[in-house]
C-alpha cells in the first residue's frame, strides 16, 4: 500500500541505480543523490539552491 | 490489500454533539438534515485516524464543540480480526489500544505515538483523503471549476503537483550546476604556452649559462686589463685647453687694470682730503641761513636810508609833524651808512664762504665718484685674481688627470680601441645575463601557466562531475515521475476496467460510461472538453468510479465514505447512485451521509443511523 510519494521514491531508486551505473557514478555519490531526493520531498521549502549545494557538496570534508 | 473495518466512533464535543455515538456496518445511511453534524461525521472519522482536518483549509481545532477548548474522538475498528480503539483529542497525541479476542482486555499499542499508530493505519493520508473519502466540496471543485497546469485527470486527482515542483526544482538545481560549469571553463585561460617555444627557452638558458660560464673561466684566468677610456682622455683634454685659453683671457684683463696698491694709495689720500675738508669748513646750512639774515638787515637798511632821504626833504616828524634838526638827520644816515658798509662787507664775506663751500662739495662729489670707481676696480682685480687662482688649481688637477694617459700614444688615444678591447668582455657578459634572465623569466611564465591550466583542468572535472550528478538526479525524477504516471495510469485503468463492469447497469439509465470513454478523459490534456459535454450526474458517477479506481491503484482504508453525494440529483440518479453504492458496498465498507430522505430510503439492506 504506497503513496503517490512512495511510488516516486521507489521508483526514482530504481532509476537512479540504473543511471548511475550507466554513468559510473560512485556509491557515495548515488547515496547522496537518493538522500537528496528524499530530503527534498520530504521538504518542500527545500530550493533548487539547497538541492544544488547538496548534491555538489564535495566528498572531502576538508576541501582538497 | 489491509483494510480496515469500522464499527463505531463517539464524538465527544464535536461540532455540535455533546456526545454522540455513530455505530457502522457493510452499508451505513447515515442520515440527518441540514447542520445536523453529518460532514462533521466524516471530518470526525478523518481526524481521528490522522489527526488533521480533511478540508486542508481547516484547523483541527475547528472541529471543537463551540465554547469548548478541545473535543475527542473514539473509534472502534477491526484489522486483520482484531479490534482496536483509537482514541484521539484535539489537544493530545493519540492512544491506540488493541483487543485481540473479544473477552481480552484492552492492551495499548501506541500510546501518545503517532508513529507507530502509522503502522496500523494502512494507508497515509493524502492517499485515503483521495480513494476512502468523498466529500460534496471536492465534487463541486470537480463539476465546475478547471482542472489546474492542463494537467491529466489522474495527475490532477491524485496530486501530482508535488511531483511535478520536485522535478522542477531538480531541473533547476541541473541548470545552476551547468552554468557553474560554463563559468569555470569561461574563467580558464583562452591560449595556453606552446611546449616548442618553452624548450627552445631552456636550450637558449642553458646556451646562455655555457657561455656566461666559458666568459667568467676566461676572465679568470687573464683578468682583464684595465686601461683608461680614451673618451674620458678627450674630454679632459678639451677642458684642459679650455681652462688654458680662459687662464690667459683673465690675465690680459687683470693686465690692463691698474696696479691695486696706486689704487689703495689714491683711496687713502681722498679719504684723508675728505676728512680734513670736513673739519675746516663750515656747514653750508648755516653759512646759508646767515647770508638770509644779513641780505634782510641790508634791506632793512635801506629802507631806512630812503626814510631819511625823504626826512631830508621835507624834516618833519610824519606822525607829530614836528620839525627835525638836519643835524640830527645826518647823524642819523651816517649810522646808517656805518651799519650798511658793514652788513655788505659781512654779504660779501658769507657769499665768498658759501661759493668755497660749494667749490668744496663739487671737490668732494668728484672725490666720492673717484672712490667708488677705486672700489669697483678694486673689487674686479680681486674677483679677476680669484677666478686665476680657481682656473690654475682646476688646470693642475686636470693635467694630474692627464698623466695617467702619458703611456698611451697619441694615435691609439684618438682611435679608442685599447679600452674598447678591454670593454668587449664586459658587453658580452651584461648580454649574456640579460639572456639568461629572459629566459628564466619565460620558463617561470610558462610553468605558472601550466599549473593555472591544471588547475583548472581539475575545477572543471569537478564541475563535470557535478553536473553529472545533477543531471542524474533529474533525471532519475523524471524517469520516476514518467514511471509514476504510467503506472499508476495502468493501475487505474486496469481498475477502472474493472469498475466499469460493475457500473454496467448504467446503461440502463442511458449512461453510457465504459472505460473505452473514461481512459481517454484519464489521460487525456482535454479532457475537460469532454467533461463539458457530460451531465452533472454523469460527471458525478464518473469521478466516484475514478476514485474507486485510483483507491484501488493507490490504497484505501477499505472503507468509502461519502458526504452528501446525492445532492442535485433526480430520483432515477439517486436510484442509480444507490444500486451503485449497494455495489460498491460489496467490495468496501460504504458509510453515506445525506439529508435526502428519499435518497436515504433506497438503501433498504444497509443500516441507517439518524443524527
Amino acid at each position: 500500500m504506497t503513496s503517490t510519494i512512495d511510488l516516486l521514491a521507489e521508483l526514482f531508486s530504481t532509476s537512479l541505480s540504473t543511471l548511475a551505473a550507466e554513468n559510473g557514478l560512485t556509491e557515495a555519490e548515488t547515496a547522496r543523490i537518493l538522500s537528496v531526493f528524499q530530503q527534498a520531498a520530504a521538504n518542500p521549502f527545500m530550493t533548487e539552491q539547497h538541492i544544488h549545494q547538496r548534491l555538489t557538496v564535495d566528498d572531502d570534508p576538508s576541501g582538497s | 490489500m489491509e483494510t480496515i473495518i469500522l464499527e463505531k466512533i463517539t464524538l465527544e464535543n464535536i461540532g455540535c454533539f455533546v456526545r454522540k455515538t455513530v455505530s457502522f456496518s457493510g452499508m451505513t445511511t447515515v442520515f440527518g438534515e441540514n447542520r445536523t453534524g453529518k460532514s462533521t461525521l466524516v471530518y470526525s472519522l478523518y481526524f481521528a485516524l490522522y489527526g488533521t482536518h480533511l478540508n486542508t483549509h481547516l484547523k483541527v481545532a475547528d472541529l471543537c464543540r463551540k465554547g469548548e477548548a478541545a473535543g475527542c474522538v473514539t473509534l472502534h475498528f477491526r484489522k486483520n480480526g482484531a479490534a482496536y480503539k483509537l482514541r484521539r483529542a484535539t489537544d493530545a497525541l493519540p492512544r491506540l489500544f488493541r483487543r485481540p479476542l473479544p473477552d481480552a482486555a484492552w492492551e495499548a499499542v501506541a500510546l501518545h505515538d503517532p508513529d507507530a499508530l502509522a503502522a496500523v493505519v494502512p494507508v497515509r493520508p493524502e492517499t485515503a483523503a483521495i480513494g476512502s473519502f468523498f466529500r460534496e466540496s471536492e465534487l463541486i471543485y470537480f463539476l465546475q471549476d478547471m482542472p489546474r497546469y492542463n494537467q491529466t485527470l489522474l495527475q490532477n486527482l491524485i496530486g501530482m503537483d508535488d511531483s511535478l515542483i520536485l522535478r522542477s526544482r531538480f531541473k533547476k538545481a541541473r541548470s545552476r550546476a551547468r552554468d557553474v560549469q560554463r563559468a569555470i571553463a569561461a574563467a580558464a585561460p583562452k591560449h595556453l604556452p606552446d611546449p616548442l617555444n618553452i624548450e627552445l627557452a631552456r636550450r637558449r638558458l642553458a646556451d646562455a649559462e655555457n657561455a656566461f660560464a666559458r666568459l667568467e673561466k676566461t676572465h679568470q684566468k687573464a683578468p682583464p686589463e684595465r686601461r683608461p677610456d680614451p673618451t674620458v682622455y678627450k674630454l679632459l683634454h678639451q677642458q684642459h685647453q679650455a681652462k688654458r685659453q680662459n687662464l690667459a683671457a683673465l690675465k690680459t684683463l687683470a693686465s690692463r687694470l691698474p696696479a691695486p696698491a696706486s689704487l689703495k694709495e689714491e683711496k687713502e689720500a681722498i679719504e684723508t682730503r675728505a676728512k680734513n675738508t670736513a673739519e675746516t669748513t663750515a656747514p653750508a646750512e648755516e653759512l646759508q641761513r646767515r647770508l638770509g639774515g644779513v641780505t634782510q638787515k641790508i634791506d632793512n637798511l635801506k629802507l631806512r636810508q630812503r626814510h631819511l632821504e625823504a626826512l631830508e626833504r621835507r624834516p618833519a616828524c610824519p606822525v607829530c609833524e614836528q620839525a627835525v634838526p638836519p643835524e640830527q638827520i645826518d647823524a642819523l644816515a651816517r649810522k646808517i651808512n656805518d651799519q650798511l658798509s658793514q652788513a655788505e662787507a659781512e654779504h660779501r664775506s658769507i657769499e665768498t664762504g658759501l661759493a668755497e663751500m660749494r667749490r668744496i662739495q663739487e671737490a668732494h662729489a668728484l672725490d666720492r665718484k673717484r672712490l667708488g670707481e677705486i672700489e669697483r676696480q678694486l673689487t674686479e682685480i680681486g674677483e679677476i685674481q680669484r677666478r686665476i687662482q680657481d682656473v690654475t688649481e682646476q688646470i693642475s688637477v686636470l693635467e694630474a688627470d692627464l698623466k695617467q694617459f702619458d703611456g698611451i700614444d697619441g694615435g691609439v688615444r684618438e682611435a679608442g680601441a685599447p679600452f674598447e678591447q678591454a670593454a668587449a668582455p664586459e658587453a658580452q657578459r651584461a648580454v649574456l645575463q640579460e639572456e639568461i634572465i629572459r629566459q628564466r623569466v619565460a620558463i617561470q611564465r610558462f610553468e605558472d601557466a601550466q599549473k593555472r591550466t591544471e588547475e583548472h583542468r581539475r575545477h572543471i572535472a569537478a564541475a563535470e562531475r557535478k553536473t553529472l550528478i545533477c543531471t542524474v538526479a533529474f533525471k532519475a525524477v523524471e524517469e520516476a515521475i514518467q514511471g509514476l504516471g504510467s503506472r499508476l495510469l495502468e493501475k487505474v485503468r486496469a481498475s477502472v476496467g474493472e469498475w466499469s463492469r460493475h457500473f454496467s447497469f448504467l446503461n440502463r439509465f442511458d449512461i453510457q460510461i465504459t472505460d473505452r470513454e473514461l481512459l481517454p478523459m484519464i489521460q487525456a490534456k482535454g479532457y475537460q472538453y469532454k467533461l463539458n459535454q457530460m451531465s452533472k450526474s454523469e460527471r458525478i458517477f464518473l469521478y466516484l468510479m475514478l476514485k474507486l479506481a485510483i483507491g484501488d491503484a493507490l490504497g484505501h482504508l477499505g472503507v468509502f465514505v461519502l458526504d452528501d453525494p446525492a445532492d442535485g440529483l433526480d430520483l432515477k440518479r439517486k436510484q442509480t447512485l444507490a444500486y451503485l453504492l449497494a455495489e460498491v458496498a460489496g467490495r468496501r465498507q460504504v458509510i453515506v451521509t445525506t439529508n435526502d430522505a428519499e435518497f436515504s430510503s433506497l438503501f433498504s439492506s444497509g443500516l441507517r443511523q439518524d443524527l
